[in-house]
């Protein structure tokens, strides 16, 4: 077997993963473990649950067909199922099936997909994230991650919040889109 | 991406964030087919949404926990 080393690119990794090999396994394990775990304790609150859901993401994320390491980021994609299955164990089935449609709805053609922070390692993706994050307003960054971490919808924000709707919804947009913008201006 | 309004981005923003009206969708996404730039920030503003956890500061996973997933791994790999 051709020995894999680990500054092995993730599109190849998983293609040996995909043959069988534990070692390809142990190399994404090191790259993304840590993002994973983070991001399901963060979810789940609960240690025992988010290691549970990290062994679960590690051992099904290369099956699924669906996935090609080609055309998508292999650490958004494992952002996205963790986030997919943490709020599934949270409140029944409901969430999942709305992020799983979020998944499919693509109604972008497949040959020009748009790409973020591509080529980006995740300690520099770390960076750019949290500097982005620190320039939008406290409103702005509230609202996007009681949406993202608790999946709340915009009226629930607006009531823990004490805000009126128009405004979370206000935030949420303007936040989201100068979220966009500073990510972008970071690649070039 | 210049020639996206900025009405029409504020639509994009609320569409991937899901707040949009069942008419206000119906509408979006009628222009959305037409729209290849349109479609494509649809896509970019979903990916920065995405992107939220990646700011989150690391903890790191239980020393135990990488030797369970590639036990698993090989034991599920012997039984297919």
């Amino acid at each position: 077997m051709k020995q894999i080393l680990s500054d092995a690119t993730d599109v190849d990794l998983i293609s040996s993963l995909r043959q069988g090999n534990q070692h390809a396994l142990s190399i994404l394990y090191d790259r993304y473990g840590g993002l994973v775990y983070t991001l399901a304790l963060k979810l789940l609150d609960r240690r025992d649950q988010a290691e549970d859901l990290t062994q679960d993401v590690f051992l099904t994320f290369w099956k699924q067909e669906k996935f090609d390491p080609n055309r998508a980021k292999l650490s958004s994609y494992l952002c996205l199922i963790t986030r997919s299955r943490a709020i599934d164990k949270l409140r029944s089935r409901q969430s999942e099936q709305k992020s799983l449609k979020r998944l499919q709805q693509s109604v972008v053609p497949e040959t020009d997909l748009p790409t973020l922070l591509d080529s980006a390692t995740q300690s520099e993706e770390q960076i750019i994230v949290r500097q982005s994050l620190s320039k939008l307003s406290q409103h702005q960054r509230n609202v996007l991650e009681l949406s993202y971490y608790q999946d709340l919808s915009q009226s629930a924000i607006a009531t823990q919040l004490n805000l009126p709707l128009g405004t979370v919804k206000t935030h949420m947009r303007q936040g989201l889109i100068r979220l966009r913008q500073l990510l972008q201006s970071q690649i070039s | 991406m210049g020639s996206i309004s900025e009405a029409e981005q504020i639509l994009a923003a609320g569409y991937v964030l899901g707040d949009l009206s069942e008419s206000e969708i119906t509408q979006f996404e009628s222009a959305l087919v037409t729209n290849p730039k349109l479609q494509a920030e649809v896509a970019t503003l979903q990916l920065a949404f995405d992107k939220l956890p990646q700011g989150l500061s690391r903890i790191n996973p239980p020393p135990g926990l990488k030797a369970k997933v590639l036990e698993s791994f090989a034991v599920e790999s012997i039984i297919d």
